[in-house]
């Protein structure tokens, strides 16, 4: 097999200059995945998930593994560690050289000699990727005293310093804490710390930043580039955010369904993407500094399903520039210069842009009507204490919030998680009480109807949830769940509700065998849009689509967008849109509200939001959102917001982003700030606003 | 941590009154009159008068709300009453008897939790292999055959095979561990084995659970070794929902004991709830009952304070 494959790559690679063939690697060389082929035998069936692909990272450098899911990044970087999970996976082929070793020769206890020594693996979800029974000292000292057999003390005073390595004060007193106590921020760290602690040479992050909030991601990402640069370690990014690798990649490899479609240095690959895919990926990430489309650029279709044969390039099903000879026969990785590309088409220059940026028409709507009202609305969890021994403190989650959605209009809600934009779209539903504060839907209170006026009154606000697998019942096929609210609420006879499935289905775009299919067998993206014709079954006015999006591919989510936003304009629904991502919000509101620690801080009509930003807060989360563009990323640093959000307990004095602002001064610890209207239309809740106000009304 | 018990045992109070209610309101439902029962045993005649006077002697004749009151101001002041039946105090006929079936109890669950932590992480590890279908055939055979029929079997296959059988008379251990166990450790036996099984496959499914999960892989890509990422990172967590089921077997264990000591021809509490059920004798159930919602309810507590040790995100 070996044989077969280095002759093949041979004749593939023809004049171009490339990486080595005869097995010898160069020295600069640490990291070389050779033709690596990883198989999976599941109950469902047998499938490749890595199929032929080639890498190699070298000395100090920093390589981005780019890919939506399931496109076997995480998998191949997993071979590398050999942490496959066993049985199902099994690697059938290729090389693994690190440092001239190779990996998949060596016996197992050589191979856990190396992991956590040579080569570190930092995960993507810091809040379980810690023992939560373990505390943070114990997990950081383990492979100090397995790897280097440093004593206790040894272990513990490296671990101190590793602590404040990654940035984490009261290092002596935070060791004995466990990982509950931590933000995921914080446990972000932690990992990056475990992952330091012997000092390897390198380092594989799969998706370190994606469970976290957009300004602590751009944190952690800072400090991982710099502490990596500063100790010499070579650091392999594995990511779907195209954004994230424009700041900090020198390499570029992206995947799609098991192989590598284009690979190269960071620069070029953002410059002049020469795969289709690549490009789709590049146009579909919402971006803030581009001119707003009433659509997103989106990738048509869904990623193949592995299960099945397939004949002709991966790709060809979802590619605009797909030809006949796309459907027979696979592409071959074909470099130049470095920059190596498996598309038939590549050869041929590409028009420079497939598509113009898609310009439809701006939706316009008669704005009129005020449809809902949240008249400031307070909520606190906790206070009287769970016990007769409990302390009592309340934890202020919404604080006087205010705001209208008018009839066909869509609210963007932004900020950060435990601001508490999520409860307030629970509130809405009123599957959350309200303390203090009045919520008029049409006219009529949410807070005072009785249950049966808010049973009536949920068939017309519905709701669209994050996670669109755990949202749907595993047991229920998707006929059922559209079914069962026409059949029990509605009481449509058997026929009538068929129909009104279907209409539904055809609606968000899916095709009507989907009836008989269990969420477990959908992908994602389908089955967000099952979650949206679940939504949409009562003919709702207003749904609230909280986070409907994040849980998704960047391919995907466009489409998403698009969808909710066709709907739209065909129904005349309202939506309050709930997200952390500023850059997604923008493609689909007309108002967004930014809120901070359950306060809002600004609330503006959207375009002006974006181009005139006053919060300082709402200035820091359009810095922190990545943008793929490696020259205008690296022209914005030095604008990243330090700290992390605390949560507010009743009682606090002061603006309450003072500790994390750049702006602040010490009035900012003792003034409340109010939400003003510092132009029109557009509010801000910041005393410099107002005071530079007053000066400009006194002079 | 202490606020935490403090607030559960202050719990307590209402859990144990509603069980002491129910308890007395029930047996007085059920059909049967100890003192008619007594009398008519002894033969010979009876005069309504006879059982009136026997029936005021001990307190029946009051209406029902203040026997519960008389009853319930016993319990605080540690005075049980006396059993109608034997006319003895009934602390010290319980007092006779609970030591035994403790022991038995206790044994039990040590046999079960010695045998099933291993076998439990032995089939997890080994999982889907003839090694786990071996262990999943013993630990279904546990469940399936009832501890009473093992138990005839244990003496069968000792006087049998062995010459041998169990002393008969209950010494404390503290007097003579050797007959003692000698004694007790067949009926733990056969006790635990099912004791066993069922905390066996909470463990195995337990840690199969927890050997999935993302720490799990942080441990082995930290290239901590295979058996201190199964004792160290995946024990402790995989032992937190089989914690539960220990405890609550255990106090289920003296509750049921009453089978095992028929068929062992032990004279523990099980024994004496029995006759006291037959002979309807009101006081010495109800204190029974009784006694044994407090172990139940005080093994539930102690389960959450171990639960609260090892899983640090439940300490308060």
């Amino acid at each position: 097999m070996g044989h077969s494959t280095v002759s093949q790559k041979q004749t593939q690679e023809g004049n171009g200059e490339t990486r080595p063939v005869d097995g010898s690697v160069s020295d600069d060389c640490l990291l070389y995945v050779d033709q690596l082929r990883v198989e999976f035998n599941t109950a469902r069936g047998h499938f490749r998930a890595v199929d032929g692909v080639s890498w190699s990272v070298n000395k100090g450098e920093t390589l981005a593994l780019v890919g939506e899911s399931g496109c076997g990044k995480s998998v191949s970087a997993l071979s590398v560690m050999r942490l496959l999970p066993r049985p199902a996976a099994s690697i059938v082929g290729g090389r693994i050289l690190f440092d001239g070793c190779d990996l998949l020769q060596e016996s197992d206890s050589e191979m856990r000699h190396r992991r956590g020594r040579d080569i570190s693996m930092i995960f993507q979800d810091p809040m379980t990727s810690l023992n939560p029974v373990l505390t943070i000292g114990d997990q950081i000292t383990e492979p100090l005293r397995n790897h280097l057999g440093m004593s206790v003390e040894q272990a513990r005073h490296r671990a101190v310093e590793l602590l404040a390595m990654v940035g984490i004060n009261d290092m002596e007193t935070r060791l004995d804490q466990y990982p509950h106590q931590f933000s995921g921020g914080m446990r972000q760290r932690v990992m990056i710390a475990i992952g330091l602690a012997c000092h390897p040479r390198l380092i594989i992050a799969d998706e370190p930043t994606t469970a976290l909030d957009v300004t602590i991601q751009a944190q952690i990402l800072e400090m991982m580039r710099d502490l990596t640069r500063r100790l010499g370690i070579t650091l392999v990014i594995i990511t779907h955010n195209l954004g994230i690798v424009a700041r900090y990649a020198d390499k570029v490899a992206v995947m799609y369904a098991g192989r590598i479609v284009e690979q190269g240095p960071a620069d070029r690959i953002f410059k002049a993407p020469r795969h289709p895919y690549t490009r789709g990926l590049l146009r579909s990430v919402p971006r803030l500094d581009r001119a707003r489309g009433a659509l997103l650029e989106t990738i048509e279709g869904y990623p193949p399903n592995l299960y099945d044969k397939h004949q002709g390039c991966y790709f060809a099903p979802r590619c605009d520039l797909v030809t006949d000879q796309c459907l027979h026969k696979a592409p071959l990785l074909i470099a130049s210069r470095g920059h190596e590309v498996a598309c038939h088409l590549s050869d041929n220059a590409l028009p420079a842009d497939v598509k113009p940026f898609a310009e439809g028409a701006e939706r316009e709507l008669a704005r009129s009507d005020v449809l809902l009202e949240v008249a400031h609305i307070n909520k606190y969890f906790g206070g009287a204490g769970k016990g007769w021994f409990s302390p009592a403190t309340a934890l202020h989650a919404v604080k006087d919030v205010s705001f209208t959605i008018k009839r066909g209009e869509t609210l963007g809600l932004v900020g950060e998680s435990g601001c508490g934009k999520t409860t307030v779209g629970r509130m809405i539903l009123k599957l959350e009480s309200t303390n203090s504060g009045d919520i008029r839907f049409d006219g009529e209170s949410v807070i005072t109807a009785t249950a049966a006026r808010i049973r009536a009154l949920r068939q017309r606000i519905q709701v669209i949830f994050q996670d669109p697998y755990a949202s749907l019942n595993p047991r229920m096929t998707m006929g059922e769940t559209l079914l069962e609210p026409l059949i029990q609420c509605l009481a449509l006879p058997p026929k009538a509700a068929q129909d009104r499935v279907n209409e539904l289905i055809d609606q968000v775009g899916l095709l009507r065998d989907v009836k008989d299919r269990f969420p477990h067998q959908l992908s994602g993206g389908q089955r967000q849009r099952i979650g949206i014709a679940r939504a949409l079954a009562f003919g709702p006015d207003l749904i609230v689509c909280d986070e409907p999006v994040s849980a998704l591919d960047v391919s995907i989510q466009g489409q998403i967008i698009n969808l909710l936003a066709k709907i739209q304009a065909r129904l005349g629904v309202s939506y309050l849109f709930i997200a952390h991502d500023l850059a997604v919000v923008r493609h689909i509101s007309h108002r967004v509200i930014v809120m901070y620690r359950g306060k809002v801080v600004e609330e503006a009509d959207c375009d002006r939001l974006y181009e005139d930003p006053r919060h300082p807060y709402t200035r820091a989360l359009l810095a922190s959102a990545p943008v793929p563009d490696p020259e205008i990323e690296r022209a914005r640093q030095g604008q990243i917001l330090q700290g992390e959000v605390g949560s507010v307990f009743a009682g606090h004095q002061g603006c309450l982003f003072a500790n994390r602002c750049p702006m602040s001064t010490a009035e900012c610890a003792r003034v409340n700030p109010v939400l003003e209207e510092i132009s029109s239309n557009h509010f801000a809740a910041c005393i410099h606003h107002s005071m530079a106000m007053n000066q400009r009304v006194s002079a | 941590m202490i606020r935490y018990a403090l607030n559960r045992i202050a719990l307590m109070i209402p859990t144990l009154l509603g069980i002491a209610l129910i308890t007395f309101v029930m047996i007085r439902i059920v059909p049967g009159d100890v003192v008619e029962l007594k009398m008519r045993s002894d033969g010979g005649r009876v005069t309504q008068q006879q059982i009136n006077d026997e029936r005021t002697r001990l307190g029946l004749d009051k209406p029902l709300p203040e026997q519960f009151y008389l009853w319930m101001k016993g319990l605080v002041t540690f005075d049980f009453g006396h059993s109608m039946w034997t006319g003895r105090p009934v602390a010290q006929e319980i007092g006779g008897r609970i030591g035994l079936s403790i022991q038995v109890a206790i044994m039990a669950a040590l046999v079960a939790v010695l045998i099933a932590v291993p076998l439990g992480t032995i089939a997890a590890l080994f999982r889907d292999t003839p090694i786990d279908y071996l262990i999943r055939i013993i630990t279904i055979a546990g469940l399936a055959v009832p501890s009473f029929w093992l138990g005839m079997i244990i003496i069968l296959v000792l006087l049998t095979f062995f010459k041998w059988s169990p002393p008969v008379i209950y010494v404390s251990i503290l007097e003579d561990p050797v007959k003692n166990l000698s004694q007790l450790i067949w009926p733990s036996l056969a006790v635990g084995y099912r004791y066993a099984a069922v905390v066996a496959r909470m463990i195995r499914s337990s840690i199969i659970e927890v050997m999935q999960e993302d720490y799990i892989r942080t441990a082995r890509a930290k290239g901590v070794g295979e058996f201190m990422v199964v004792f160290k990172h995946a024990m402790r967590n995989a032992l937190l929902p089989a914690i539960t089921i220990i405890g609550l077997e255990f106090a289920f264990l003296i509750g049921g004991l009453v089978v095992t000591e028929q068929v062992f021809n032990l004279n523990g509490i099980g024994r004496l709830f029995v006759d006291a059920v037959i002979r309807n004798d009101f006081i010495l159930i109800q204190t029974i009952v009784f006694l044994l919602a407090i172990i139940f309810v005080s093994v539930n507590l102690i389960v959450d304070l171990i639960y609260g040790f090892l899983d640090p995100r439940t300490r308060m």
